[in-house]
């Protein structure tokens, strides 16, 4: 579990975890609606850059292409659901699958590249995807996109067009997927992957198939980022060609950067701190892209290892060398 | 002691009893347009010229305060439906006056049909008034097939038969399109062009076009892009032998500025003319220029006119906005009679208004401006032809 944040025991991992469960379960009670859909909002970004983390943070593969994956499932999630009227137990799967099944098309393509050649392949073959999205107007809408998704409609009592309900289900699954990132990333596949990041030479030394392990990250990647995707569909109830377009991808990229490569709960803060920068900020200025644009600028040069390489410079100052 | 806290209480009951309960709370209206990115170009001057009615009236309507609430909907449709959400759930807004992006209307219709939630948009988005049409959703502007019918339907008038399109692969350019093919029929379209948005070399597009062949060229494409093609036009010499037409905002005033000197002779029929000569159109415009130093275009008067329709609905229920459904019925009759003549909802909340024939001339200060030609009284949108 180091992994999460490092230098950091089990037990104490433990005990935060169960608060930050326990503060998330307990949300709906005391926040309005508003702003309770802002959070729905942060914790599936938050999924969407702990995906693109462990390209990044874990295996050392920048890629500027990751919302082809988000979007893909989102259309996939969107069209069925929509056109079909399939339950979210068909659209789910269905939009993480068409996900991976992207990710393994494309990745064969990128993945004989490497460093900012890989980071300029991803961005073009995204930029593929967004172009289909776009010109695809009897399927996909065009620009204007598919209005009017349906919110699932699971066998509950509760009707998943309010907002609790449905912050529930959006955090079964964050939660649900973060477990899984962290059992991926604590596994011997997840070290593998660290040594790659490290040397990839070192690693064709002892044995290890490079690129199968490359193109096997970057499919499980794309799943996760598939899974926000489709979280974001139902949370919005549209989708639309901004949900592939490069800034998107460039904008997923920052809040891993911000909040920290390499751990998981770093790319989760990161994200949230963008969303609630975004949306707060705002409110009160039209100059709030200069602000965001300092806060970048702040952390590059302050805290180069993020917000959570912050926290933990803060904590070490405070215990002393 | 307890007699005085009887009295105190009775006269804090009779106090909040005395006063009608609607007219302390001011009218908040919720104003999301795109401020930052690629579109706040056009957002911005809209919000801008909306103040500006709002500041006419002095800001109180029916005797209530009116408080205009801004949210920077950067252009993106989830960005935008967030906002929304905000000023509806967070901000508790009355009605809202919002919006020219057409993805980010189509993100958000189902939402304010939800909310029951009343909304003059100024997107020009057809299925506002079509597949998503709701009672509480206006559309203050004319839809891609109202103004490009007008525009085939003025242009056929002037004798044209045979014709070229090109205009932007997106919605608006499409449906105009559609729109030229259903008045000239496909086979006098002589070929149809769309470049993506952005396009900065019209060449192969340009190069294609045979002048023997038809007798002119509609384009639809806006923003930066329409001074760009008409330099090219100029420079390949097509406008000396087909004359082009610019569907919608094509000439708006705010984009002469940055179009040729020889593109003098451009055509394009649209509801609002910078030069018309009425006295509403004089305060305006004079209003605008005195506030923000710069010369309205047709963005600004939809923003202007949409916030009268709505200031006129307000008055019109005697300030009572908190009743939803009393709203949007005195918004559906509301007729305002504006710089360009009366303006109105059709049953369907599409827009109905006046349009002119447009044609780009030098004006007596040698900067260009457009000449207003013909009235075309009364367009509503072509329903029975485009369902």
């Amino acid at each position: 579990m180091t992994n999460l944040l490092p230098h950091m025991s089990g037990r104490k991992f433990a005990v935060i975890a169960l608060i930050g469960t326990a503060v998330l379960l307990a949300l709906p009670y005391f926040l309005p609606p508003y702003y309770l859909g802002l959070v729905i909002k942060m914790m599936i970004f938050a999924l969407f850059a702990m995906s693109l983390d462990l390209l990044l943070g874990y295996t050392g593969m920048a890629s500027l292409g990751h919302a082809a994956y988000f979007g893909m499932a989102a259309y996939v999630t969107g069209l069925l659901a929509l056109k079909l009227g399939w339950s979210v137990w068909l659209t789910l799967p269905a939009g993480i699958l068409m996900a991976a099944l992207t990710a393994l098309l494309l990745g064969l393509l990128a993945l004989r590249t490497r460093g900012s050649y890989f980071l300029m392949i991803t961005l073009a073959l995204s930029q593929v995807v967004w172009g289909i999205a776009f010109g695809w107007r009897s399927l996909t809408g065009g620009d204007d996109g598919l209005p009017e998704v349906p919110r699932p409609n699971l066998p509950l009592p509760w009707s998943m067009a309010d907002s609790t309900p449905f912050y529930y289900f959006v955090l079964f699954f964050v939660v649900v997927g973060t477990l899984l990132l962290v059992r991926i990333v604590s596994s011997p596949f997840g070290c593998a992957l660290r040594g790659i990041r490290e040397s990839e030479t070192r690693m064709l030394a002892l044995g290890y198939n490079v690129w199968r392990y490359k193109l096997a990250v970057f499919v499980l990647a794309a799943a996760f980022a598939g899974l926000a995707g489709c979280l974001y569909v139902f949370n919005n109830r549209f989708v639309s060609p901004d949900y592939i377009h490069v800034a998107r991808s460039a904008e997923v990229l920052l809040m891993v950067i911000l909040g920290g490569a390499g751990t998981l709960i770093g790319p989760a803060l990161g994200a949230a701190a963008i969303v609630l920068l975004e949306n707060i900020i705002s409110t009160y200025t039209e100059r709030w892209l200069m602000i965001l644009g300092f806060v970048y600028v702040l952390v590059a040069l302050f805290t180069p290892n993020g917000l959570t390489g912050l926290i933990e410079s803060l904590r070490k100052r405070r215990s002393g060398p | 002691m307890r007699s005085l806290i009887a009295v105190t209480v009775a006269l804090a009951a009779f106090g909040t009893l005395a006063k009608p309960a609607f007219s302390q709370e001011p009218i908040k209206i919720g104003v999301m347009f795109p401020y930052t990115g690629p579109i706040s170009a056009q957002g911005r001057p809209e919000r801008d010229a909306i103040k500006q009615a709002f500041d006419e009236e002095n800001n109180t309507i029916a005797g209530r305060k009116i408080e205009l609430l801004y949210e920077d909907s950067t252009g993106r449709p989830d960005t935008g439906l967030t906002k929304i959400k905000a000023l509806v759930e967070r901000d508790k807004v009355h009605l809202l006056l919002s919006e020219l992006v057409s993805s980010i209307g189509a993100a958000v219709a189902p939402y304010v049909n939800e909310q029951k939630m009343p909304w003059i948009s100024t997107v020009a988005l057809a299925s506002l008034t079509r597949a998503q049409k709701s009672p509480y959703i206006f559309r203050f502007v004319p839809s891609s097939y109202q103004y490009a019918t007008t525009a085939a339907e003025v242009a056929k008038k002037m004798g044209w038969k045979k014709v070229y399109f090109i205009g932007w692969n997106a919605p608006p350019s499409r449906e105009s399109y559609e729109a030229v093919k259903k008045v000239f029929g496909e086979e006098n379209v002589v070929d149809a062009m769309f470049p993506n948005v952005g396009t900065s070399d019209y060449a192969p597009y340009l190069t294609k076009m045979d002048t023997s062949k038809a007798d002119g060229v509609f384009t639809a494409m806006w923003g930066a892009d329409a001074p760009r093609i008409v330099q090219q036009y100029v420079e390949y010499g097509l406008n000396k032998k087909m004359p082009l037409f610019g569907i919608a905002s094509f000439t708006s005033e705010e984009l002469l500025g940055d179009m040729p000197a020889a593109s003098v002779g451009v055509l394009s029929a649209y509801t609002y003319c910078g030069t018309l000569d009425t006295a509403e159109n004089k305060k305006f415009v004079e209003g605008y220029q005195s506030r923000y130093k710069a010369v309205p275009g047709s963005y600004q008067y939809m923003g202007y006119m949409a916030a009268k329709m709505v200031i006129q609905a307000i008055k019109d229920i005697n300030g009572k906005v908190e009743d939803r459904e009393a709203f949007i019925a005195a918004l559906g009759k509301v007729k305002v009679k504006g710089p360009m003549g009366e303006t109105s909802f059709d049953e369907q909340h599409g827009m109905v208004a006046d349009f002119y024939v447009l044609t780009v001339e030098k004006g007596s200060n040698g900067q260009l401006q457009n000449r207003c030609g013909e009235r075309i009284p009364q367009v509503k949108d072509p329903y029975a032809s485009f369902p």
